[in-house]
């Protein structure tokens, strides 16, 4: 027993002792400072170390695949080639950045070149509607809560994100929604030095951070510090800058100049995407940084903050617009981030929300689906014209959903094979039966990128004769017991088809597999947990997988699902964690996926983007699905949408029409309307399409 | 009642055999055989030989033997047990519970004729003078079969087009089943259902109120191919207006209000007129997926999301649930029994061991099994058996219990006694003696089992972890039927149906457990 008591005594002693030591110890150890200072000449010369090692590496491939190729002969040595000359650009690429000197450069006025060519896009159209009026509440809801706030590091890149910041924060230039050309941001005036690759930056005078501070051009290279420092993991933020940007200088307070590793198209575009850090409040930035920062709101350049008051955990994030915001006046920001306050609350369930709309809770909702426009939206406040609906045909690239097939996977390697499967897939039904015949056929990898799509491509059309046709081209002539193509030798003609295992697409493959029987065609149904299949499908194990791989506008992308880099290593065996799920390589692919990379003129990127769309379509590799140009919204009444000659409901290229705040919020209107509900009087029901964007839809081939 | 089992099986046997060897396809009856085909471990097969398919001559052979096993032992074995005669007499008196499991009869038999009552494959075809059974056939007939020649042709029959297209010609024929849908794979066209006009107003029967939705006027009512389609209001044209070309091109916008035309726009060939004048069908309501039940079209109680027949489904499902409940039952109490009787006869040492054994099993969170099991299993062996292996690992241990009891208590019993001294071997106690002496215990509790065995399949299917999208389950279409609240008919339906199945078998297993009550025959002495 009175060892017991000791032994108690012992263990309280412990505990303050442990207690008060590490109280002291953690303010000795964690430094929190923002020392950007010190990190600057470190980083440079991790860069420079970086650089150095990438170098010898290429030339040691150069003089590895030079040798091959000597000896290659054919197929290979073509191959060789190919990969050689990418090697040649890498080499470039390394000399050039070497040659650039510190990667964080702080430099003087006078190192500007004197002859650049300064542009500041103010002739372009204005966005949004003058009538627009400022002020309201505006009420989403949010399937989940955010896992944070902080725009940089560990889950940073959450759905909210854009709500938070990147719809919301002006870069320093950006593309003009409908004509995508460049348009003033952060940046007053920028150019283009003669090699394409440096964008130089002078900042707007008036620019200011929603805590009243200006905006400085230091504050870019903090972001970098921010992001990259020791005191965040996150591989994916350190990985982007050092390959994707190739030097940072600061010239004055308010000029600077950002370098890309290669000369592209809409370079000060892609430059301008970095974001300033406002130094005062980082300035207990330290390695628990990602704790600290967790739920705090930065200063922003854009016109809604977060205020502390505005965080209700798991319930709500209300953002309230700035007074007195810097860019209010700018002509492509004075029409637009109209309602006072946007109000996201947490609701779980999708129906549930909808109820919520139904009852006036929230202010739109999204209806593109079918299910969501007809039956859903047959309600009495849409009939009474309490509730106005929409449908917007935009201008935005269209997702690449559709069926991506492994030609590294038998019998996908055949192309007769995968012709035949083209045609028997019965797409239109699916459209028909699912989606009430309001979506479209999908006709090409990346369609919709207006001038880089070519338009001529057509999908495949469903056919039964020239399925089978295809199919008997490729041995399979004789017909089993069940319906199904074999070879001469029994080979059954089957292919699994991997999806995630969702209702929609149980009830999408099931009219698939239906239809591709009568073609002969077994189409087995593979339908596993979302994360099961993805890592089946980074490890290049699916035959057929369905996917819609979201990429972002101005440009096409085909390197990282074309490009041999991403398909087999040094040993030809398939390279696992790409996204090249067709395990697709060749030569001219190559090639040309590198020019749509680091083609400078918009002919060169269309040239060589037309090019692949066609290969693609030659070679069969990937089924087109179904899409949609339009987006449907049905909106309270006091939600008004712009409607001038320069906007029309919303400017064209954007993913979803609320992304660019170009609607605003009628306080006069919503009283009058609420008082019209509880009265019982009517308005006309107003369904409303706005096709003056629209690109005019192909008519299908016919068969 | 014993010789029509002994027939039942006798026929079924045989019609097995038949069917395959004169490439005829039976209902229920060709299940050996193509169960036989589809899994590679049923079958001897040799390249470039025609697979031995010995699981099916085995199924068939077996069934014929003790089919005329049964019916030659009921001619010549002893008159059966008095008391169990008394029973059975008891049983009947219970009316409720002998008119439900007479109704169970009946459903099991509907259910075993399978593509003669369900199917998209016409029962029979006059075509060209002649008659051809497709239904009965185990390979599909092509459309080009019956003069087909389009782009169809070359796809399997449909015999619904066939029917509709030979409606009003003498020669040729098509019979359909009673329901001509199959339960699953068989996606319909988006349905329609007639509008009447009167006095300018659009409703849905005479005495409908005005129509609120979507009607359309249609260039082929079968294949939902739509000409023209209105948004009404009150009866009226109000909303917009879209038109497509017999080819499904988008060519005609319109705007409606309050049936006045406001302005429309044509982009097709040819003139605004002539595709307005096309002729289409009168102006039908447009029923997507799911659609509420349409008898005209044939859709006595609607279509699922997915578009199948309702009615199709749950006959679909019935038959799930009947082929499981045949495959669960015989396994589960076979090895409930052997492994009970053991436990109780011989006690000590293999009781305890087994006790803790089925301790293990049935702590083991069952749903977790299923879920893992269900993601890892690939998906061309997942279906019945997986889930039935799964069903079965976890469904014995009650039996056990049930049967260690009674071999305990009757073990001790003299006729036990007397077996051992007349020399009867462990095996002959077992199963000779003591399970007819406490079959009473297990005869009541099979009902119950099978209502638990509807039940899970149910349940795992409703959470998405049962059997895959081609077996038609109740659980999916309650599943389907929730997610679509507006959809009442969903999940009315199944719920009567699943509902009134449980009901039914409860009945017969209260009926069979009153019967079988052994205090109103035997005295303990």
């Amino acid at each position: 027993m009175r060892c017991l008591q000791y032994l108690r005594l012992f263990m309280a002693l412990a505990a303050c002792a442990l207690v008060t030591t590490s109280c002291r110890r953690e303010d000795k150890e964690i430094e929190r400072k923002l020392a950007f200072d010190a990190f600057v000449p470190i980083y440079n010369h991790y860069i420079d170390g970086w650089l150095h090692t990438q170098q010898e590496f290429t030339e040691k491939e150069i003089v590895r695949v030079t040798t091959e190729l000597a000896a290659a002969q054919g197929e290979a040595k073509t191959a060789l080639e190919a990969s050689l000359t990418a090697l040649r650009i890498d080499q470039e690429k390394w000399k050039f950045r070497l040659g650039l000197g510190n990667y964080l450069k702080f430099s003087d006025p006078a190192e500007i070149p004197a002859n650049l060519v300064w542009e500041n896009g103010m002739d372009q159209p204005e966005v949004g509607d003058p009538a627009a009026k400022k002020g309201g509440v505006f009420r989403r809801y949010i399937p989940s809560f955010p896992p944070t706030l902080r725009p940089i590091g560990p889950n940073a890149n959450n759905f909210f994100r854009g709500d938070l910041y990147d719809f919301i924060d002006i870069p320093l230039v950006s593309l003009h929604p409908e004509t995508m050309k460049t348009i003033p941001g952060l940046a007053r005036e920028w150019a283009t030095s003669n090699d394409g690759r440096t964008i130089y930056f002078r900042l707007d005078p008036e620019a200011r951070y929603s805590d009243g501070q200006p905006i400085k051009a230091k504050d870019f290279l903090i972001t970098i510090y921010i992001s990259v420092s020791d005191n965040i993991v996150y591989p994916y933020s350190k990985q982007y800058y050092r390959e994707n940007v190739a030097q940072l200088v600061m010239y004055d307070d308010m000029t600077l100049s950002i370098s890309l590793p290669e000369a592209k198209i809409y370079a000060p575009f892609f430059a301008g995407g970095v974001q300033p850090s406002s130094p005062t409040f980082y300035s207990e930035y330290g390695p628990d940084y990602a704790e600290r920062y967790q739920w705090r709101f930065p200063p922003t350049t854009g016109a809604y903050e977060v205020k502390p008051e505005g965080i209700v955990n798991g319930v709500s994030i209300t953002q309230t617009r700035i007074k007195n915001w810097w860019a209010k006046d700018r002509k492509y920001y004075q029409y637009r981030f109209n309602p006072d306050k946007l109000v996201h609350t947490v609701v779980r369930d999708e129906s549930k929300a909808f109820e919520l709309f139904r009852a006036g809770e929230f202010d739109t909702a999204r209806l593109t689906m079918p299910q969501s426009w007809y039956e859903k939206s047959e309600i009495e406040p849409v009939y009474n014209g309490y509730i106005e609906r929409y449908t917007f045909y935009k201008r935005y690239p269209k997702v690449p959903r559709g069926l991506y097939l492994n030609v590294a996977k038998p019998p996908l390697d055949d192309r007769d094979i995968r012709i035949g499967i083209q045609h028997a897939m019965n797409w239109q039904k699916v459209i028909d039966v699912l989606f009430r015949g309001d979506f479209q056929r999908l006709n090409a990898f990346n369609e919709g990128y207006i001038t880089f799509s070519d338009p001529s491509i057509i999908a495949r059309p469903f056919s039964i004769n020239l399925a089978r046709a295809a199919f008997a081209k490729a041995g399979y002539t004789q017909e089993g017991r069940d319906g199904i193509l074999t070879k001469s030798d029994g080979t059954r003609l089957s292919v699994s088809m991997s999806y995630p295992g969702m209702p929609m697409y149980d009830r999408m493959f099931a009219v698939l597999r239906e239809e591709a029987k009568s073609c002969g065609f077994d189409l087995q149904l593979d339908s596993l947990e979302a994360n099961v299949l993805y890592k089946k499908e980074m490890q290049k194990q699916h035959e057929m997988v369905i996917g819609s791989w979201m990429i972002q506008p101005p440009v096409p992308d085909f390197h990282q699902f074309l490009h041999s880099s991403n398909a087999i290593d040094e040993k030809g065996n398939l390279k696992p964690q790409t996204n090249n799920v067709f395990s697709w390589h060749r030569a001219d692919t190559d090639a040309l996926s590198e020019k749509v990379r680091a083609a400078t003129t918009p002919e060169d990127l269309r040239d060589a983007a037309w090019k692949l769309q066609h290969i693609m379509h030659d070679e069969a590799i990937f089924v087109p699905g179904y899409t949609v140009d339009f987006d449907r919204i049905g909106s309270w009444r006091w939600v008004r949408w712009p409607d001038c000659p320069d906007t029309r409901f919303s400017p064209p290229v954007v993913y979803e029409p609320h992304d660019v705040f170009t609607f605003w919020v009628d306080d006069e209107m919503k009283a009058e309307t609420l008082a019209a509900r509880r009265s019982g009087k009517t308005y006309p029901e107003s369904t409303k399409t706005i096709e003056d964007y629209r690109v005019k839809p192909t008519e299908p081939a016919k068969p | 009642m014993i010789r029509l089992i002994g027939l039942f099986l006798l026929v079924l046997g045989s019609l097995a055999a038949a069917g395959e060897a004169m490439s005829l396809a039976f209902p229920t009856a060709r299940w050996f055989f193509a169960v036989s085909r589809e899994f590679p471990w049923l079958k001897f097969a040799r390249n470039g030989t025609t697979p031995v398919l010995w699981f099916g001559w085995l199924s068939a052979a077996l069934l014929v033997l003790s089919g005329a096993w049964i019916i030659f032992r009921s001619f010549t074995s002893e008159p059966p047990n008095p008391i169990t005669l008394r029973k059975i007499r008891r049983f009947r008196e219970i009316k409720r519970g002998y008119y439900s499991f007479l109704i169970l009869l009946a459903l099991g038999c509907l259910a075993t004729l399978d593509q003669a009552v369900v199917g998209k494959r016409a029962l029979a075809v006059h075509y060209n003078g002649k008659w051809t059974y497709p239904a009965f056939l185990p390979t599909d007939l092509k459309n080009r079969d019956f003069g087909i020649s389009d782009e169809t042709a070359e796809a399997p029959a449909d015999y619904r087009k066939l029917q509709q297209a030979w409606k009003k010609s003498d020669a040729n024929r098509v019979i359909m089943p009673l329901i001509p849908f199959d339960p699953t794979g068989d996606t319909l066209p988006p349905r329609s259902r007639g509008l009447v006009k009167h006095d300018g107003i659009y409703r849905e029967g005479f005495r409908g109120k005005p129509y609120y939705g979507l009607g359309a006027n249609y260039h082929d009512v079968t294949d939902s191919k739509m000409h023209l389609r209105f948004t009404l209001r009150k009866g009226v044209f109000t909303g917009p207006v879209e038109g497509w070309n017999p080819a499904g091109t988008p060519v005609y916008i319109a705007e409606y209000k309050e049936g006045k035309l406001l302005s429309d726009r044509y982009t097709g060939a040819g003139t605004k007129e002539e595709f307005l004048a096309a002729k289409s069908s009168d102006l039908r309501a447009v029923k997507y997926h799911p659609a509420p039940p349409i008898p005209e079209v044939g859709n006595w109680l609607g279509t699922t999301s997915e578009g199948y027949d309702v009615l199709a489904y749950l006959y679909g499902g019935l038959q799930v649930n009947f082929k499981a409940a045949i495959i669960y039952l015989p396994i589960i109490y076979f090895i409930g029994i052997t492994l009970g009787m053991m436990m109780g006869y011989f006690g000590g040492w293999f009781d305890l061991v087994s006790q803790r054994m089925i301790e293990i099993f049935s702590n083991m969170p069952f749903l977790f099994v299923v879920i893992i099991c269900s993601s890892m299993v690939p998906m061309q062996f997942k279906g019945l058996p997986v889930i039935l292996t799964i069903l079965v690992l976890f469904g014995w241990m009650g039996i056990t219990y049930l049967m260690r009891t009674a071999a305990y208590r009757d073990k001790e019993r003299d006729y036990i006694s007397a077996a051992k001294v007349l020399g009867a071997s462990t095996p002959r106690i077992l199963f000779g003696h003591l399970l007819p002496n406490t079959v009473a215990i297990l005869v009541t509790v099979i009902p119950f089992t099978m209502s638990g065995l509807v039940f899970a399949l149910t349940s795992l299917d409703y959470l998405g972890f049962g059997l895959p999208p081609e077996y038609a389950t109740w659980g999916r279409l309650l599943n389907d039927g929730l997610s679509n609240l507006s959809a009442p008919w969903l999940v009315t339906s199944t719920f009567l149906v699943l509902v009134g199945l449980l009901i039914l078998i409860t009945f017969v297993g209260e009926a069979v457990r009153e019967a079988f009550d052994p205090k109103k025959f035997t005295y303990y002495r």
